[in-house]
């Protein structure tokens, strides 16, 4: 065997710092949330990777708790919007108020909103309306919010988790796709074990409440950020993340016939820059170097489920986005170089 | 890394690729052939049932065909299962596993993650960098597993399913009846001297009387029997001993139809008029000379058996009759005539007086004898008009028919019959039930240019006074008081304007 170069060293202690950092974020976390593991490996993955999260879940499964967790465990702004539907953008942007002078008088000043913070909390965002939830188009593309003639840089890592309810649809707005495109992922909260229920009632009903300390702070997470984006990436991977993303796009060549079927809009270019980027994290994670196709395959329903449209048809015949990722992952095939 | 460890690690790459890619090929042609012999087998079939379709074909009397020997058929019959399998084979030996899906396939059996695939792409692009390197060496420390690690699962068992064995006793099954369908003729013709199958019975029943008679090689027969019918009427003698020998065998329903579809049973039987005109001439000379033969010593009892016979099958033979059908068929017998031809038809048929005498003389006969029969208490089924011949294909002669007229008769215009010439000539429109308006209201909306319109406006403050006469005006008819009252009162208005103008004057 060769000896270790130094840029060789230094891609190994960086990748060695990543795991760290995860994993410290990770275990502050998981002091709060019982179980989940998955769900907090993606919600780190997502924030490790830059992206922002959608998380959608029934009632009561800590969606709001674990990301409020993730808010205390990494020394970040932290701010919390509860989406209700009489909330205007203005609410979440920010508004210019009078204010009285100190020598007397007023003037108008510009008083920011929840949406100015490092990691925003928008919970049941699907409650708000549409003119509401396109508030956060920008902030959460360009990082930067646009109230008249006033641009608000938003300082990094910047990163908006909501929270959606998939049952109790009266009253609320789905969100549009151009939305929905811009969170990295969509991750789905299922039920906790039956071994976890105890761990969760005694560290809910109990008398001492649970503190989690910061364990990471944002320039670290930026830091990390650097280091997923040094990751290579092979071209057979590119390609067969590429072949993916197009395989969701009914018509197209490595589409199966599901999607044909039952799809009428697939995943973007932003499905693609997701699938590499998550992939990235995950190879880090797995003490690799480089990214894998098994990587992609295991980021896939995250990133792609809520960038399928389902068709009439589709959503008659039961058809799930998850169903369709499923038939794109058994009929793309890794290509060869 | 330095570059010529690259080019170590390169090399290793390559070659655990090349070992894994050979194997993987072998693997996957295996495979491929497997996968070919297990659905091959329908194939199998294939030529057993040709050569069984062709052995009925051959027995129901389509003599243009000849089976190939049986040995011939039995080397014959896996060889269309062989060339698909050799096919599928060529297919997959023409697809070569590249090495990044060999070293794929090493990653995947070493649980190696695609290290050492991306390590061979990172290698062949020259990429730098320290997560390049550190992926290199990371490949690097996993090649001495992936050296010997054995890729490929080999290939799957063979799984024949009872499908296949039943298509392969379904192929002997056909194969060992071909020879008996009707085929043996065929077969046995080739094989005559090697005694391969035994002939069916049918064929030597048929084959006996020539044999005895001329004693001519089997061959001949069978060539005569297939002769085209352009050449029936230089042989009368064989066209009577076949027509004999016909009537003698109990044909089935299939071979009497056939007989009249095929040009074997057209020449002999003599049925439409509308084919080639010189068929019609023949079958009468056959039944006539046949019925010569027959008559003078039981004319009488066949004639009673004949009438027994069409009474009891009259029933079944009426629509046939009453169809264009029965213009062939009815001149089975020999004649050319059909029993419901009018006189245009019989004028197209070409019969000779001696013959139509003698039907009507039978067809007298026959009617007492079975007014005899049912005691004449039955309606006379056969008593009824002949039904209007509507057989379009009859013509007049080779020229056209002077009646035709397109309606029921021999037509030149009409060529079909059934629905449509049921069809009123008089069309009955359609109408739309339950609209309680009349349709769709087309509106059409033009573009106009707005006028405008002028209306000389009056000016209260300009008017005058009127500057000459009103002429005459319409004076109502007043009373006394009323008209005294107006007087008054217009008389008053005059002196106040009076008084008023000399004030007026008056004043500076």
């Amino acid at each position: 065997m060769s000896p270790t170069s130094p840029d060789s060293k230094t891609a190994e202690t960086q990748a060695a710092q990543f795991r760290e950092v995860h994993d410290r974020i990770k275990g502050a976390v998981q002091r709060v949330i019982v179980g989940q593991e998955a769900v907090i490996d993606a919600a780190l993955t997502a924030l490790l990777a830059g992206g922002h999260v959608m998380l959608e879940g029934v009632p009561g499964l800590g969606k709001t708790m674990l990301v409020r967790a993730i808010g205390e465990a990494v020394d970040i702004a932290f701010s919390r919007i509860q989406f209700t539907p009489d909330m205007m953008p203005a609410d979440i942007q920010g508004t210019s108020i009078l204010v009285d002078k100190e020598g007397g008088g007023h003037e108008l000043t510009f008083q920011q909103g929840p949406l100015v913070a490092n990691l925003v909390l928008a919970d049941e965002i699907n409650r708000a309306t549409p003119k509401t939830q396109s508030a956060l188009l920008e902030a959460m593309q360009e990082r930067q919010i646009s109230v008249g003639t006033r641009t608000i840089a938003l300082s990094e890592p910047y990163c908006v988790m909501s929270t959606q309810n998939p049952v109790e649809q009266e009253g609320t707005y789905p969100l549009p796709e151009a939305q929905l495109d811009r969170f990295l992922f969509k991750i789905i909260v299922g039920y906790p074990k039956v071994d976890e229920y105890a761990a969760i009632i005694d560290r809910t009903t109990g008398a001492a409440a649970t503190k989690i300390e910061a364990v990471s702070s944002g320039p670290e997470i930026m830091a990390m950020r650097e280091v997923v984006r040094s990751v290579p990436v092979p071209e057979r991977v590119k390609n067969y993340a590429i072949h993916l993303v197009v395989g969701t796009q009914p018509g197209s060549d490595h589409a199966p016939a599901l999607v044909n079927d039952n799809v009428a809009l697939g995943a973007s270019p932003r499905g693609a820059q997701g699938l590499i980027l998550a992939g990235k994290v995950k190879a880090l994670l797995a003490g690799r170097f480089s990214v894998a196709t098994d990587d992609i395959r295991a980021v896939a329903h995250d990133v792609l489920r809520h960038r399928i449209l389902v068709n009439f048809q589709g959503q008659a015949d039961g058809v799930t986005p998850d169903a369709v990722v499923d038939a794109v992952l058994a009929k793309v095939k890794t290509p060869e170089n | 890394m330095t570059d010529s460890d690259r080019r170590d690690l390169g090399a290793r790459l390559e070659a655990i690729a090349r070992r894994a890619g050979a194997t993987l090929d072998r693997d996957r042609t295996l495979d491929a052939t497997r996968r070919a012999v297990e659905t091959a087998a329908p194939l199998l079939l294939v030529v057993p049932v040709f050569a069984f379709l062709a052995a009925l074909a051959i027995r129901a009397g389509n003599s243009g065909l000849r089976l190939p020997p049986w040995p011939l058929l039995l080397v014959l019959t896996p060889a269309p299962a062989l060339v698909f399998v050799l096919l599928r084979r060529f297919e997959a030996r023409r697809d070569r596993v590249g090495e990044g899906e060999a070293l794929g396939a090493v990653d995947a059996k070493c649980e190696l993650e695609d290290r050492l695939a991306n390590a061979r792409e990172f290698i062949a692009r020259d990429a730098r960098g320290p997560f390049v390197e550190a992926a290199l060496a990371d490949a690097e420390g996993h090649l001495d597993r992936a050296d010997w690690v054995p890729v490929g699962g080999g290939a799957a068992e063979l799984a024949l399913r009872a499908r296949d064995f039943g298509a392969l006793g379904a192929a002997v099954l056909l194969l060992a009846i071909v020879p008996f369908v009707g085929g043996a003729g065929a077969t046995l013709a080739d094989d005559a001297g090697r005694g391969v199958v035994a002939p069916p019975p049918g064929t030597v029943a048929r084959a006996e009387p020539n044999a005895r008679a001329e004693n001519p090689p089997r061959r001949n027969d069978e060539a005569a029997r297939v002769q085209p019918e352009t050449r029936r009427p230089n042989a009368p003698n064989e066209a009577s001993e076949a027509q004999a020998r016909r009537d003698d065998q109990p044909l089935s329903d299939r071979m009497k139809e056939s007989r009249g579809e095929t040009g074997q049973g057209r020449s002999a039987d003599a049925s439409s008029s509308s084919g080639a005109s010189e068929a019609r001439g023949v079958p009468t000379d056959q039944a006539q000379s046949s019925r010569n033969a027959k008559k003078p010593n039981a004319k009488k009892k066949e004639k009673k058996d004949r009438g027994r016979k069409e009474t009891e099958a009259a029933p079944r033979k009426k629509p046939e009759e009453e169809s264009g059908a029965t213009a062939g068929r009815g001149a089975a017998s020999g004649s050319n005539k059909s029993p419901a031809a009018s006189t245009w038809s019989s004028k197209d048929q070409v019969v000779s007086d001696d013959e139509e005498d003698l039907e009507d003389d039978e067809e007298v006969d026959d009617e007492f004898d079975d007014n005899d029969a049912r005691g004449g208490m039955q309606p006379q089924l056969r008593d009824r008009k002949p039904p209007v011949n509507r057989d379009l294909g009859i013509g007049f002669g080779n020229g056209k028919n002077p009646d035709a007229n397109g309606r029921g008769g021999p037509s030149e215009q009409k060529k079909s019959r059934g629905v449509a010439s049921l069809v009123l000539g008089v069309s009955i429109p359609d109408h739309v039930k339950g609209r309680p308006s009349p349709g769709k209201t087309k509106i059409t909306q033009e573009r106009v240019e707005p006028r405008e319109d002028r209306v000389g406006s009056i000016d209260a403050a300009a008017r005058a006074r009127r500057a000459s006469s009103s002429g005459p005006l319409s004076r109502p008819a007043l009373d006394a008081n009323l008209r005294t009252l107006l007087r008054d009162y217009f008389d008053a208005r005059r002196k106040e304007d009076a008084r008023s103008e000399n004030i007026e004057s008056d004043q500076p």
